[in-house]
């Protein structure tokens, strides 16, 4: 019988924490059920980053998200391809392999009017630069720039047009409340910003 | 793509300027072009088609004259040239 498991009211990534011992554990088929949108996103970028197939129901604000893994018994879908992500390792454009790590709305340390116009300014001339990052991370304050800096979302545009991969930390987000005024990039989690981290060959760090 | 900036004597004014102008118009702060020697390092981008409105806007704003100036900047195979638009050399 499929397990089900009750993430209600569960801060994130506890939802992605319970989701993932599942997955360890071998598991070809479960439900999660959590309570807000990004959870499920979360649960959504996991399930590709793991080979499962993710379907979501939501009802009354509860969202079901049933988890079952690709070419397991149980699949019905074995011919479903696996999803291709560059936060796997593959190139999504001319972007080379690094990160830039924004863990700030400001650019140094100082003055914070200063450092928001020299945000603005470093991802102006990051726009318009030939050698770009492939993954650009905002967390702490850092994901406020993606929500309300218009300057800064414009930028972001043309880096992601570009091929540049953007992830904003949930619970971020969440902590700020303000993950409903996000406008652009992906909303994501320690698992796979960690992943990134790890993987890029180097990561400046705002 | 051509656009205008407004390059400023001191940080101050440009992020005086940019708290001002934002309310109005869309300028986007970005580093002054090697280009323009004089100035700052905060330079204010906006679109050509709003460069007279740019102007009557500085005028409004009362920003002594002598500490920015307008340019048109075109760009012609990888490189910018400037030229400037005001605002007038202040009468001595």
């Amino acid at each position: 019988m499929q397990k089900t498991i009750d993430a209600c009211g569960k801060a994130c990534p506890i939802p992605v924490i319970l989701a993932k011992k599942e997955i360890d554990a071998g598991v070809p088929l479960f439900s999660i059920q959590v309570d807000n949108e990004i959870a499920v996103q979360n649960l959504r970028r996991m399930a590709e980053n793991q080979h499962y197939q993710e379907t979501v129901t939501e009802v009354g604000g509860v969202y079901t998200v049933s988890m079952r893994k690709f070419g397991s018994a149980e699949s019905q879908q074995d011919i479903a391809p696996v999803p291709v992500r560059s936060v796997r390792g593959v190139s999504a454009g001319p972007a080379g392999n690094w990160a830039i790590f924004a863990a700030k709305d400001t650019l140094g340390t100082g003055d914070e009017t200063l450092g928001s116009s020299l945000i603005r300014m470093f991802f102006y001339t990051l726009a318009q630069s030939e050698d770009l990052p492939r993954w650009i991370v905002f967390m702490n304050s850092g994901v406020k720039l993606a929500v309300s800096d218009e300057q800064v979302v414009a930028h972001l545009k043309v880096l992601q047009d570009k091929g540049c991969e953007i992830l904003v930390c949930g619970t971020c987000l969440n902590f700020y409340e303000v993950q409903d005024g996000l406008q652009i990039g992906t909303i994501s989690n320690m698992y796979d910003i960690a992943t990134c981290l790890q993987k890029a060959d180097k990561v400046l760090t705002l | 793509m051509d656009f205008g900036v407004i390059t400023f004597v001191s940080t101050h004014a440009a992020i005086r300027t940019q708290n001002y102008l934002e309310r109005h118009l869309k300028v986007s702060m970005m580093p002054t072009l090697r280009e323009i020697s004089q100035g700052c390092g905060i330079s204010l981008r906006f679109a050509l088609d709003m460069a007279e409105n740019v102007q009557q806007r500085m005028v409004k704003f009362d920003l002594d004259p002598q500490l920015y100036s307008i340019y048109r900047i075109h760009v012609e195979n990888g490189k910018y040239i400037t030229e400037r638009l005001g605002p007038e050399e202040p009468r001595p």
